[in-house]
């Protein structure tokens, strides 16, 4: 295991301040989202927004990405550049969004359906990955494994039926956007060979599941995005979390 | 030591021979195919069609579980 950037009490407030602003952002963005809207269009605003809390766009950073947003409809899962394509009522619009801000990112998503007809079925789709998320969240303690949280997720996704994307996971953000440790959303090794969270650990804890499948493919002609194989509905639900002395709590 | 079960509630919907049970998942309404778990083998616990009961599941094969409990 490579090195794990600790971050002091100063810095966690620091990330504190980036992750309300980044919280705000997303408050700002989401009425503006309706059908008919490229997501272009949303990804432009989401960079004006973010200018206007005084941060910068985190996924800029990231070599060869270009955008301040990934915005993903439907079948696609996370890392979907900003297109022309337009959402339509019924959608299911995942916004991941990251901000910059004094030296420190933090990292960010939510999945939603656009308008109101919609599919009950893809309610629930919703409803099991925001609990999976809080019960994750709520595994993020001072001397717990990081093995804990992985199991929190995978058994409340398992349970109810959807799958887990196994070659996508969290991560620790800081000073760069992804560092160590990565928390995939299944075990992989027993809990107790996982790393122990030690209070100063910020970690973005993602969800990233679909329907039907835990496979993924790359869509065509594009380096950046990525569909489930089998076409099914999927989503993503994510927070930046710090670890205290005493308690996890959610930054974003 | 058990690692990454994941537990659900279902009811059992028929009795196969060797003591396996087809259990429909609650949450999910998919039918599985279970078996019961050794300390309720020893300890001659009957499940009829009808019953609830808890089963184990993981994650590398979800089409068959462990029948750890009769509600």
């Amino acid at each position: 295991m490579s090195k794990i950037n600790l971050k002091s009490p100063e810095e966690i407030r620091i990330m504190q301040e980036g992750g309300q602003r980044l919280r705000k952002v997303m408050q700002l963005l989401k009425p503006q989202i309706k059908m008919g809207i490229t997501t272009r269009e949303i990804d432009i605003e989401a960079e004006r927004l973010i200018k206007n809390e005084g941060g910068e766009s985190s996924f800029k950073k990231v070599p060869n990405y270009h955008w301040t947003t990934c915005l993903c409809i439907n079948e696609q899962v996370v890392h979907t550049p900003p297109s022309e394509r337009k959402i339509k009522e019924g959608d299911l619009l995942t916004i991941d969004i990251g901000m910059f801000y004094q030296g420190f990112h933090t990292d960010y998503s939510d999945s939603f359906i656009v308008g109101k007809n919609y599919d009950p079925k893809v309610k629930h789709f919703l409803e099991v990955g925001k609990n999976a998320l809080n019960k994750a969240i709520s595994q993020a303690k001072p001397g717990n494994y990081l093995g804990k949280i992985s199991e929190a997720i995978s058994q409340e996704v398992y349970g109810n039926g959807y799958f887990i994307m196994k070659d996508l996971t969290g991560h620790g953000v800081g000073r760069s956007l992804h560092e160590d440790p990565f928390i995939p959303g299944y075990l992989d090794k027993p809990v107790y060979k996982t790393v122990k969270i030690k209070p100063g650990l910020v970690i973005a804890i993602e969800v990233i599941y679909s329907q039907g499948t835990e496979k993924i493919a790359y869509e065509k002609g594009d380096d950046w995005s990525i569909v489930t194989a089998d076409g099914s509905l999927s989503a993503c639900f994510e927070h930046t979390v710090a670890i205290t002395e005493k308690n996890g709590f959610i930054l974003t | 030591m058990k690692e990454n079960v994941i537990v659900v509630e279902g009811e059992v919907i028929e009795n196969l021979p060797n003591t396996l049970f087809k259990v429909k998942l609650l949450k999910t309404d998919k039918v599985i195919l279970c078996y019961l778990s050794g300390k309720m083998r020893k300890n001659y616990i009957k499940i009829l069609p009808g019953d609830k009961v808890k089963i184990e599941l993981t994650q590398y094969d979800l089409n068959r579980g462990r029948i750890i409990y009769r509600n």
